[in-house]
């Protein structure tokens, strides 16, 4: 029963957001490429995400999805194409406001020693802004981890240093969110968990979003859109059932 | 000229002296190792004519040149901090232009401790005496350099989770890389603080 409202619901959010999916492309890359050495990563690859959609990466291990991904915030560099966010080349932004606006979730949290809301505080800091121990509670209570704040990081599970993880994300206040399988490295159980609160966040936000997976059955769940990799290679794209309807 | 030629030629012969003492001790200690069946007659014959050869010719080097003027010591100083920098930067692969890095941080910490030793007197401007402790200045210098790089790229590489997650987060790469060059700066500054402690007590040339 209680898996039949959770699709009942993953339904709906897909259905609001496939409404608000025409409203203009949020991000879009032309001839994407990136090549290291001989190895080439990325290679030309052209795709729109438009504001409000969903849109899953999926392929093979080594495909390129992780390199791809991290072409869209900069964090590499391309070695040929663009990449356009609400349509302005994004090298005419810094990339601490670039990478500020577009958010990104790794597949490990990666968090710094510390507190709990020292780590949720850390984007805002960087700009010279301090979080409200209101807006950190908030936040926390948002990802389900009320009254965290002064837990030390090293102490939380897989799960919630994830959730923290995503609060950290959140505290910037993205446009656009990347996760790169935000929930590949946890049990099954906190997995599906932490996809429910990220599906949450997106429908509350009405967030742009591209989410790597390697879970077809996840891409389903999430997406409107899945495009397929293969040796970095633009494989596939479309509609995500009819894209994954073999896999 | 003929001074110069009496000095040189007491230079040389006290050097060939002193290379004479050294040869004679490896070949004590070479045949102690035969005694107990320990071979390194190979080695140590290479070994002591590549230092027989070396001492030879720094000496005459320096017979020549320490009778020089104060920018002849600076040229020489310059030279083993350039020399100095090539070593250090081999510590550091994947860091972008490491020689120059190296070049400017043992010139600066060297070099700023020279001339303030040169401004306050504690040593003179004699290039016999300058050279010498220039050297062991600029040796410190590069041993904490070569130790913070090391250190550093190797905090980096552990830590590149941690440094992307920040860079994502919007932080600029300077802030994001800071507690790995202030671990960095430290760990290298360690063993000469430690000398600085037993200052007196315990004499350690690195």
């Amino acid at each position: 029963m209680v898996k039949d409202l959770q699709e009942i619901r993953h339904l709906e959010n897909r259905d609001q957001l496939n409404g608000s999916a025409s409203q203009g492309a949020a991000l879009e890359s032309e001839h994407l490429s990136r090549v290291v050495g001989e190895k080439i990563l990325v290679n030309e690859i052209s795709v729109q995400v438009q504001v409000g959609e969903v849109l899953a990466v999926v392929g093979p291990s080594g495909s390129g999805k992780t390199s791809f991904l991290r072409l869209l915030n900069r964090l590499d560099e391309p070695t040929g194409g663009i990449v356009r966010f609400n349509g302005r080349d994004y090298r005419e932004l810094a990339p601490p406001e670039l990478r500020r606006r577009i958010g990104m979730v790794m597949q490990a949290a990666f968090l710094f020693p510390g507190t709990v809301a020292d780590n949720v505080a850390y984007g805002p800091r960087q700009r010279g802004q301090a979080l409200a121990a209101e807006q950190i509670a908030v936040l926390l209570q948002r990802v389900g981890l009320p009254g965290y704040q002064e837990r030390d990081v090293s102490n939380l599970s897989g799960g919630e240093a994830q959730r923290v993880s995503i609060a950290r994300t959140l505290a910037n206040d993205p446009e656009i969110l990347l996760l790169d399988e935000p929930t590949s490295a946890l049990d099954e159980d906190s997995a599906r968990k932490v996809e429910d609160l990220v599906l949450d966040i997106i429908r509350e936000r009405r967030m742009t979003c591209v989410i790597v997976t390697h879970n077809a059955a996840q891409a389903r769940r999430v997406a409107h859109r899945a495009m397929v990799l293969k040796a970095g290679k633009l494989a596939a794209i479309g509609p995500t059932d009819e894209v994954l309807q073999d896999v | 000229m003929s001074e110069l030629l009496s000095i040189w030629n007491h230079q040389v012969i006290l050097g060939i002296v002193q290379a004479a003492a050294a040869v004679a001790l490896c070949l004590a200690v070479v045949f102690m190792c035969r005694r107990f069946a320990v071979h390194v007659e190979r080695e140590a014959a290479l070994s002591l004519a590549r230092g027989f050869v070396q001492m030879v010719a720094v000496g005459v080097l320096l017979a020549a040149l320490l009778h020089g003027s104060l920018p002849i010591a600076v040229c020489i100083l310059v030279g083993m901090t350039f020399a100095a920098a090539v070593t250090a930067a081999r510590r550091a692969p994947g860091i972008s232009r490491p020689r120059l890095l190296s070049f400017c941080a043992i010139a600066a910490g060297g070099g700023v401790a020279i001339a303030v030793m040169l401004a306050s007197g504690t040593v003179t401007s004699d290039l016999i005496i300058l050279v010498p402790v220039g050297s062991m200045i600029i040796a410190n210098a590069m041993n904490a350099c070569a130790q913070a790089m090391e250190r550093f790229r190797a905090d980096v590489l552990a830590h590149v989770g941690q440094i992307e997650a920040g860079l994502s987060l919007g932080a600029d790469p300077a802030t994001t890389v800071a507690p790995y060059v202030q671990s960095a700066v430290y760990a290298s500054l360690l063993p000469r603080l430690d000398m600085l402690k037993s200052l007196g007590f315990v004499w350690n040339q690195e």
